[in-house]
């Protein structure tokens, strides 16, 4: 299947300081249109550091980024990378710059020079489309951390761009926030075809991706369908990684003696067998 | 060391246009050497209810009985620090507190304003990293060069050196890798294994929840709606589904295939293992029952 390449690096090596070790090693990637990518790994295995290279934020040692066939050297290029690769910090309340929602939905927009007439069209569809309308007015105080992510998602949506990042944008929201925040998610992802690049530390979450990618030394060591990833749980427990609580209700099952198919990979798949199992029993 | 709370209210901004109830009429008791959680939906109240444990905040109503200390509206500041003193406070994301040049005088910070001698305060350092599982070797290099698992590690030494009697946990792993979760939440229950600590934990995951506490403490709108053994709160489905609060996974599992299998499996199981257990059981009856 031949599919859109959004995103393509290659052989990309960065490092923070002149004398420190490689952060990002040789990474070579490509990221199709439209598909949910998760970005998995232990703390300091390079996640966050690719995900800045994407964008431009920062530039790489050797190597080369295109986005869109945009390269993320090209000064001239740099603020249309931005545009359309969006991107969602972990802190909710460390992206927040305006003094009310319309305000901060606005900035992104202001800063590109895009009319009012069109900015305030624009700052309708986004809010709706976050499942904040109606908010407009509010003070950042007044929101919970799910909210101000949802926030952040509209300023990016506003400015149309084709990819968002999420670098653990739902690890410091209460199990709620962090729904409503993946939800509105794979709606833009379903209906507007947005590309989602997740970095997560929770798995359950990655298993619902299309695509996963693991980290190691600032090296990709694994990669593949969830299902494939996941055929490796001592591998991903090597890496400091857990498994989604599927694979591990799998392991506990066929301890106790239930034959239950190692293709087996959601809850739903498990409950599937069982009641396979027990009907031939 | 026990804490009791009885008839605790309290106020934020009292007679003032912002004046807000936070918490109402809060009966709970936290036994001397037990491991309680609390849980509750975001606002309602668990973080304001810890915050008095240490005397960080005072009752608008009502008493908080610490050992043998109370703390009431009255309470002076200054008698405070005695009890900051017993009563350990990891906050949320802790390494964002850490401040000074090395680990070493970070760890020591603490000991050092309750007037510890520095010769005593460095020996406690290098035990409270030896608890933490971080080398000595470290203790020169400035919190800042190490990884957000190691530096929460740090911080977390810099309470156990005042060497509490008590611990409160704001949500201990939030933000952290797999890894690092679970070097922490083994910490915690070693701690309180090895050394009988008292340990106080707020959070929103339901499974640790269940699987480390003996007892849970349920808050919803500034009350206490239930505190009891974790097998009896995760039984009152009904309950905390109105509230907002879910079942330990393995119970969701259970129940999910319960309903396809044609089986009632409404016992409170935290564990994948006990849950295995579980449908192993209902699969060798029915192999028993052929061959009879």
């Amino acid at each position: 299947m031949s599919r859109e390449r959004l995103i393509e690096v290659k052989d990309l090596s960065f490092r923070y300081k002149a004398d420190a070790p490689l952060s990002l090693d040789r990474v070579s990637l490509e990221v199709y249109a439209g598909e949910w990518l998760a970005i998995i790994g232990h703390n300091g295995s390079g996640k966050s550091t690719l995900a800045k290279c994407l964008n431009g934020l920062i530039l790489p040692e050797t190597g080369t980024v295109l986005v869109d066939g945009l390269n993320t050297r090209d000064e001239d290029a740099i603020w249309e990378i931005r545009r359309r690769v969006g991107m969602v910090f972990q802190n909710p309340d460390n992206q927040f710059v305006g003094t009310t929602v319309q305000d901060d939905v606005a900035f992104g927009m202001e800063n590109h020079g895009i009319d009012r007439d069109e900015m305030v069209k624009r700052m309708a569809s986004a809010l709706k489309l976050v499942n904040m309308e109606g908010t407009e007015n509010r003070e950042p105080h007044r929101l919970s951390g799910g909210q101000k992510q949802r926030v952040a998602i509209a300023g990016i949506i506003a400015l149309q761009p084709s990819i968002i990042i999420l670098d653990e944008a739902t690890s410091m929201l209460d199990p709620k926030g962090r729904e409503d925040v993946l939800s509105v998610m794979h709606e833009l992802n379903k209906t507007k075809g947005i590309t989602v690049i997740s970095i997560t530390h929770d798995l359950d979450e990655a298993a619902g991706s299309d695509r996963i990618i693991a980290m190691e030394k600032g090296r990709i060591v694994l990669s593949g369908t969830p299902r494939e990833v996941f055929q490796h749980p001592e591998r991903l427990l090597e890496l400091g990684l857990d498994l989604p609580f599927a694979i591990k209700m799998r392991q506990a099952l066929s301890e106790q003696g239930i034959a239950v198919s190692p293709d087996a990979f959601s809850e739903e798949e498990l409950v599937e067998e069982l009641w396979k199992l027990k009907s031939t029993i | 060391m026990e804490i009791k709370i009885n008839h605790l209210t309290h106020i934020y901004q009292p007679n003032t246009p912002f004046e807000s109830l936070a918490l109402s009429d809060v009966n709970a008791v936290i036994p001397s050497g037990a491991f309680v959680s609390i849980i509750g939906h975001t606002g309602s109240g668990k973080s304001t209810l810890v915050q008095h444990f240490n005397g960080l905040l005072k009752p608008t109503e009502g008493e908080i009985h610490v050992g043998d200390m109370i703390i009431s509206s009255s309470t002076k500041n200054k008698d405070l620090k005695a009890l900051r003193k017993k009563i350990g406070m990891v906050f949320q994301y802790p390494e964002h507190q850490l401040f000074e040049e090395t680990v070493e005088k970070d760890i020591c910070f603490g000991p050092l304003n309750f007037d510890v001698p520095l010769e005593e305060a460095k020996r406690r350092a290098r035990e409270a990293l030896e608890l933490v599982h971080l080398p000595e070797s470290i203790l020169d290099r400035s919190p800042f060069e190490l990884s957000g698992g190691q530096m929460r590690r740090v911080a977390i030494a810099g309470v156990l050196a005042l060497e509490p009697e008590a611990i409160i946990l704001d949500e201990p792993t939030a933000g952290l890798d797999p890894k690092g979760r679970r070097d922490i939440l083994d910490l915690f229950t070693r701690l309180h294994k090895e050394k009988g600590m008292t340990t106080i934990m707020v959070t929103h995951n339901m499974d640790d929840a269940a699987l480390l506490s003996d007892q849970v403490i349920v808050m919803d709108h500034g009350r206490c709606l239930m505190q009891d053994r974790p097998e009896i709160v995760f039984s009152e489905e009904k309950t905390l589904t109105s509230l907002g609060l879910d079942l330990p996974r393995a119970m969701r599992f259970l129940r999910k295939a319960g309903q396809k299998l044609g089986q009632q499996w409404e016992e409170p199981v935290f564990s994948t293992e006990k849950a295995a257990e579980t449908i192993a059981r209902s699969f060798v009856r029915k192999k028993g029952g052929d061959r009879s």
